[in-house]
């Protein structure tokens, strides 16, 4: 035990002192920061930078009765001559001129300097549509008032059981979001454990510390101070994140939404990015954040300690990076599986057979019962998958260190499958 | 006679398609430094690595002084293998301690210790500096240092020497000197014949997993001197005892003939009388072999 905690220690410290992830840990929530931080500009210079359309209509069969309501971004004019209204447009006095050129008032040229964008002509369509239906209603004789009010707004306010709000697309974010970080970061620590075995083994330096400590320990103290590792990148990433996020929103203006910004939000219907942002915002609280988070360190270290010890074993029995190929395919074809099936479960069903078959196989349990967790899975499923994932992990450790034992001090023979078996059946 | 630090007991190691040590016992005295000599794929890894506890013994035991062979005695071994190896990315000061930690040391002991050896080898102005940026011989020392920084009782040499140059190779031989006469015991595995009269007390030869010879080094050198001698003399000489033979003669300059000898059953001084009838004595003396002369016999004939 104190030699696995050594070499844990000495493991952690000189990974973590590495440039490669001090830059790595830091990169990584800029990234995030400026991709957030992207969007949120957008969303708000989408807001203020747009200046005010001025829309000239040429409407020769009357069919909006010369009655249209101007709107926060767009002013309009009803216009008969459409030459001088063309001019105007060149000399930038007017943006653009809609020609209705029936009496159905389904067929309307634009004419403008500037192609119209998808949004702007979104909002023209909108404007047009309530006019045209508006006054066609008064001709018939309905009141704008009595169609009002045979309209039914549906709001879901959808719960489940546990008594919290869920909403679903939220749900789906954050499970996939953890599932997805477990997958990179199995791989990518995995990777690195691998390689270090390797090259203690090609360095020699594997004779002279395995005369002092058992493999065993060796192995563990690896994986565990990787593991740390891992985890140590994570939580810097998720708090670097949080602050360079709290900064951004403060820049932009986008207070913690609390449900009066989303309805003002909501009530700016050009605004469509900045309010997605904010809803997601709200939702993320209504989530149960004590299991979600007890789910991810449960499943990203079970997953972690599993896949690396097989990771492990790869990296002992072979001699260089090149010949490991044939080994990661079978041991990465599980977990890349596992995100396949929590792609699907986000999509269709989170608590379908194969969902729940695949967040109990230990192999694809870290990733696929991660993106369930949102979704109210009960403590009984959670605590059961756990227990299968760690004590596969101590089988797979077992088989592993063996592998290890006389994989690290095997130099020349092409590592093969069979050679493999034949180490597993040695005595000790 | 001493008593045994490191006894060898029936050692017998098998691997699927060849014997690797058959029926090996050793006993190595306290305080000596024992060579353990043998061509290449005798064994000699393996045997080293079973008193290392990296693998172990199908058949027989090890001791050390009495004790079945076990965990704690890693602290009273130390090691350095023929194939070197150390953290080409670790600072020099950081890899002694790492090492000096996982045979057992206090942190502080770790630092002391290592500052000690890093001055006494010389090593201590690049104490900060990264492995992969000194030099091979500095980098040699350092894995010397790594094993006996923790003060072994048992010190493993697995060829010591190789890569380091002949002022080094000096540092080298004038530390494990230093080192025996502090009580250290050393195992000595190579295959420079030389070096072993230099610095052996006791030393074992083995061939194809099977010991073949061992024994104090005088001893062997002895035993397997019998009856060849030299001579030198001034003029010419034709035995007149059918006791004599020789085995090899040539003229060096002036009129000195320069003659190997072989005798049996009869003294020196019988030779002696002999040749001074027909010449001038110049030089007399028993010719013993090097231990690489009997290495290669013994290894050629089996």
């Amino acid at each position: 035990m104190h030699n696995i905690l050594l070499i844990l220690k000495q493991e952690y410290l000189t990974r973590v002192s590495k440039k490669s992830f001090i830059i790595m840990t830091l990169l990584g929530p800029l990234l995030i920061a400026a991709f957030y931080g992207a969007i949120a500009f957008i969303a708000v210079s989408e807001l203020s930078n747009n200046e005010k359309l001025s829309i000239a209509i040429n409407d020769k069969h009357d069919v909006l009765n010369h009655k249209i309501d101007t709107s926060k971004s767009m002013s309009f004019e009803f216009v008969d001559d459409i030459k001088a209204a063309k001019q105007k447009i060149e000399t930038e006095d007017l943006s653009a001129l809609l020609i209705i050129e029936n009496a159905k008032g389904d067929s309307i040229s634009t004419v403008s300097k500037k192609s119209l964008s998808f949004n702007e002509k979104n909002q023209l369509r909108e404007v047009l549509f309530n006019q045209i239906f508006n006054s066609r209603l008064k001709n018939s004789g309905i009141s704008k008032g009595s169609i009002d009010s045979m309209k039914v707004d549906i709001v879901f306010n959808s719960s489940s059981l546990s008594g919290k709000n869920s909403a679903t697309e939220t749900k789906s974010i954050v499970g996939y979001i953890g599932a997805f970080l477990i997958y990179l970061f199995i791989f990518m620590y995995g990777v690195m454990i691998m390689r270090g075995v390797t090259e203690e083994k090609n360095s020699r330096i594997i004779e002279l510390i395995i005369s002092a400590v058992k493999p065993f320990e060796l192995m563990m103290g690896k994986i565990l101070g990787v593991a740390l590792v891992g985890l140590t990148q994570f939580i810097a990433w998720i708090f670097l994140t949080g602050i360079l996020l709290t900064v951004i929103a403060i820049l932009f203006g986008l207070q913690h939404a609390d449900a009066s910004t989303i309805a003002s939000v909501k009530a700016i219907p050009q605004s469509g990015a900045l309010a997605i942002m904010s809803n997601f915002t709200a939702q993320l609280q209504s989530l149960d954040f004590v299991k979600i988070i007890a789910g991810f360190v449960i499943f990203f270290f079970g997953g972690f300690l599993l896949y690396s010890a097989l990771f492990a074993a790869i990296g002992s029995a072979v001699d260089s990076d090149t010949e490991t190929q044939q080994f990661m395919f079978p041991v990465s074809m599980p977990l890349i599986f596992g995100l396949f099936i929590a792609q699907m479960a986000v999509i269709n069903n989170p608590n379908s057979t194969l969902a729940i078959w695949a967040s109990m196989i230990p192999f694809t349990s870290p990733v696929v019962m991660m993106v369930r967790i949102p979704f109210d899975v009960s403590w009984t499923q959670i605590l059961m998958s756990a227990v299968i994932l760690f004590c596969t992990f101590i089988i797979i450790v077992w088989v592993a260190a063996k592998i290890y034992r006389i994989g690290i001090l095997s130099y020349g023979q092409k590592a093969s499958y069979k050679q493999i078996w034949k180490w597993l059946r040695m005595k000790e | 006679m001493n008593e045994n630090l490191l006894e060898v007991k029936n050692v017998s190691k098998f691997f699927t398609d060849k014997t690797a040590l058959n029926n090996i016992s050793l006993a190595v005295p306290k305080g000596y430094i024992f060579g353990l000599l043998g061509p290449n794929g005798a064994g000699k890894t393996t045997l080293i690595r079973i008193i290392n506890q990296i693998t172990q013994a199908d058949i027989g035991s090890v001791e050390i002084n009495g004790e079945l062979l076990n965990q704690k005695h890693i602290r009273n071994i130390g090691y350095l293998p023929e194939e070197r190896g150390l953290y080409k990315k670790l600072k020099v000061i950081k890899q002694l301690e790492y090492f000096a930690k996982l045979r057992g040391l206090g942190t502080t002991d770790a630092i002391l210790k290592s500052t000690e050896w890093l001055k006494r080898m010389e090593l201590y102005d690049v104490r900060n500096k990264k492995i992969e940026e000194l030099s091979k011989g500095m980098q040699q020392k350092v894995q010397f240092i790594v094993s006996v920084l923790h003060s072994p009782e048992l010190l493993i040499l697995d060829e010591p020497f190789s890569g380091f140059d002949p002022v080094n190779a000096e540092l080298l031989t004038h530390e494990i000197l230093r080192l025996r006469a502090n009580g250290t015991t050393i195992l000595y595995s190579t295959h420079r014949m030389e070096s072993v009269e230099k610095l052996c007390d006791s030393m074992a030869l083995i061939h194809q997993a099977e010991k073949i010879l061992d024994g104090k080094v005088s001893e062997i050198r002895q035993q397997f001197s019998i009856g060849n001698y030299e001579l030198i003399v001034n003029g010419n000489y034709t035995p007149t005892l059918e006791h004599i033979t020789i085995l090899n003669s040539e003229i060096k300059d002036l009129n000195y003939s320069k003659l190997s000898l072989s005798l049996k059953n009869i003294s020196n001084n019988d030779l002696i009388q002999d040749v001074i009838k027909q010449a001038e004595v110049i030089a007399f003396s028993q010719s013993i072999p090097s231990i690489n002369d009997i290495f290669i016999k013994l290894v050629t004939q089996k």
